[in-house]
């Protein structure tokens, strides 16, 4: 009888809601809930004043510098700190911002000499051109001239970092690395492009510019996702990934659920209820994977745990962007985000990949 | 009226809440009313009247437990309103438990269960849906039902007997 009753009970957990009718009722309950949600500003974006020093410094205490950075430097130094940091804060149609990307965006670039630190300097470019078109939306400002200017330098920095991503797992073979950083673009693509997409600002024409700059984000995470998607393919074809790698990234997962989860506790300002549910509902699908991506790990699995671990970093990042307040002032740095830094102790250094790290990991 | 210090905070277990039990709230009304459409009124009545609650001033430490016991309340009182129809009779009308993936002979088998299952007194076909349909164990049970986790346990033994008893006939 326990046998005929573990299998009815095996049966009866297919019975369940439907994703349309789980989506529905969601909503129709969001309807019912009397509180109005307010959303508290989620995580500073840091001044970029500490980082534009912080890379003066690396500069000028490097062996060699490029040619062009230098130069770059030179102009920096001659501008002046407090213009620098302006011009990190400014946004299309400002008078400093032609400075941001000409001047101080290549300085930091050049800094970067590593394929993986190129690589990861161009993902955070196109997260500052998602950041400024959120800016300009919320302010009301993103008109059509600015929304194509936008349009092309997003389009443009999206294939650069894709471009980045895809060499840094093919020609430095390095393909758990370039997923990471590829999973991350292409969570910051979808999740900003989501935000745009849920614009309340303004009126139909101001909507429609937002919706627009939504589509070019939609359509650059889907190219992300490709070349994410063979990166992880090739995961399969070479050594496997160790434990350890897997296991670092899924306690870095876990620690953006619970920064995601304690920041959706907090009394919050503009974002409605419905945002709130949704991220709820992401983090529960985070959740999910990292629970399917265990049981990989357990069941010696790595690349598919690796790929489900990755699918929920994506996911709980989604849920991250849609409690982010959409006024910000501040733009990211140049240093490691230290409240957002998922990087485990001990990860492999820049140009090992995740893989390599076989110590004890029982081959 | 008393108001709960952080509703804000409280939103968000109830949304929480939502994701992870409605499924299983859903299922739980499911196996007990026979109809899908009112099994998912149901369920998002459990799920209103928890947030009324919560509003009214109530701390829900133990979500699951609150939403099985305002389901099962619900439940009993449909079955009040309307005539409460066999879960024969329902199979007649045209009913299948709405499993997938099962062959003819496991849903063969899965009806008959149900169907053994709901032949019980409620008292017994309460636990034993709650046991071995729904997946929850002795303590859930108790807490659900609001009873002691001794109590389920003896029910429990006792409906496994009579639900061979009328399996096998």
């Amino acid at each position: 009888m326990e046998t005929v009753l573990n299998r009815a009970g095996r049966a009866a957990e297919s019975v369940r809601l439907t994703v349309t009718e789980k989506s529905a009722m969601r909503t129709a309950l969001i309807g019912r809930l009397d509180l109005a949600a307010s959303v508290s500003p989620l995580g500073r974006l840091r001044s970029s004043m500490a980082a534009s020093w912080s890379g003066l410094r690396t500069a000028l205490r490097a062996v060699s510098r490029p040619a062009m950075a230098f130069t770059a430097l030179v102009g920096l130094v001659a501008v002046g700190s407090g213009t620098v940091m302006a011009a990190e804060n400014s946004l299309p149609g400002e008078p400093l911002y032609s400075l941001k990307v000409s001047v101080t965006e290549p300085v930091r670039q050049a800094l970067a000499v590593t394929p993986e630190a190129k690589a990861r300097w161009s993902v955070e470019v196109v997260e500052r051109r998602l950041a400024e078109a959120e800016r300009l939306d919320a302010s009301g400002r993103l008109d059509g001239q600015k929304k194509k200017e936008v349009e092309s330098r997003l389009k443009k920095d999206a294939e650069t970092a894709t471009r980045n991503v895809a060499d840094l797992g093919r020609t430095e073979n390095l393909p758990a690395t370039a997923a990471v950083i590829g999973s991350d673009l292409e969570a910051s693509l979808r999740g900003h492009g989501q935000r745009l997409g849920r614009s309340k600002t303004g009126g139909k024409k101001d909507k429609e510019h937002a919706a627009s700059v939504a589509a070019v984000a939609a359509q650059a995470a889907d190219e992300a996702a490709s070349v994410r998607e063979e990166e992880e393919k090739s995961m399969a074809d070479g050594p496997s990934v160790s434990v350890e790698a897997v296991r670092a990234r899924i306690d870095a997962v876990e620690r953006r659920i619970d920064r995601v989860r304690a920041r959706l506790d907090v009394k919050r300002g503009s974002e409605g209820i419905e945002e709130v549910a949704e991220a709820v509902a992401k983090l529960k699908d985070a959740e999910d994977s990292l629970a399917a991506g265990r049981e990989k790990m357990r069941s010696g699995d790595m690349v598919a745990a690796f790929s489900l671990v990755q699918q929920a970093d994506r996911t709980a990042q989604e849920a991250q962007l849609i409690v982010l307040p959409r006024k910000t002032r501040e733009t990211k740095s140049a240093e490691p985000k230290k409240d957002d830094d998922d990087t485990p102790k001990g990860s492999p250094r820049a140009g090992r990949d995740l893989r390599s790290e076989r110590r004890g990991d029982g081959d | 009226m008393a108001v709960n210090p952080n509703p804000e905070e409280m939103q968000v277990k109830f949304l929480e809440a939502y994701e992870a039990h409605s499924d299983a709230i859903f299922r739980h009304v499911y196996y007990r009313v026979f109809d899908r459409d009112k099994a998912k009124d149901l369920t998002q009545e459990c799920f209103v009247r928890t947030w009324e609650r919560i509003v009214g001033g109530a701390q829900i430490g133990n979500f699951r437990a609150f939403l099985y016991r305002t389901a099962v309340n619900l439940v009993i009182d449909d079955s009040r309103r309307r005539k409460a129809e066999s879960l024969e009779a329902a199979m007649e009308n045209g009913f299948e438990p709405a499993v997938l993936g099962l062959s003819a002979a496991e849903t063969a088998e899965h009806r008959r269960v149900v169907a053994a299952i709901h032949r019980l007194e409620p008292a017994y076909r309460e636990v034993l849906l709650m046991r071995h349909i729904e997946g929850l164990g002795p303590k859930d049970i108790a807490a659900a039902l609001d009873e002691s986790e001794n109590a389920v346990s003896v029910r429990l033994h006792r409906g496994m007997a009579m639900l061979k008893d009328i399996f096998n006939r």
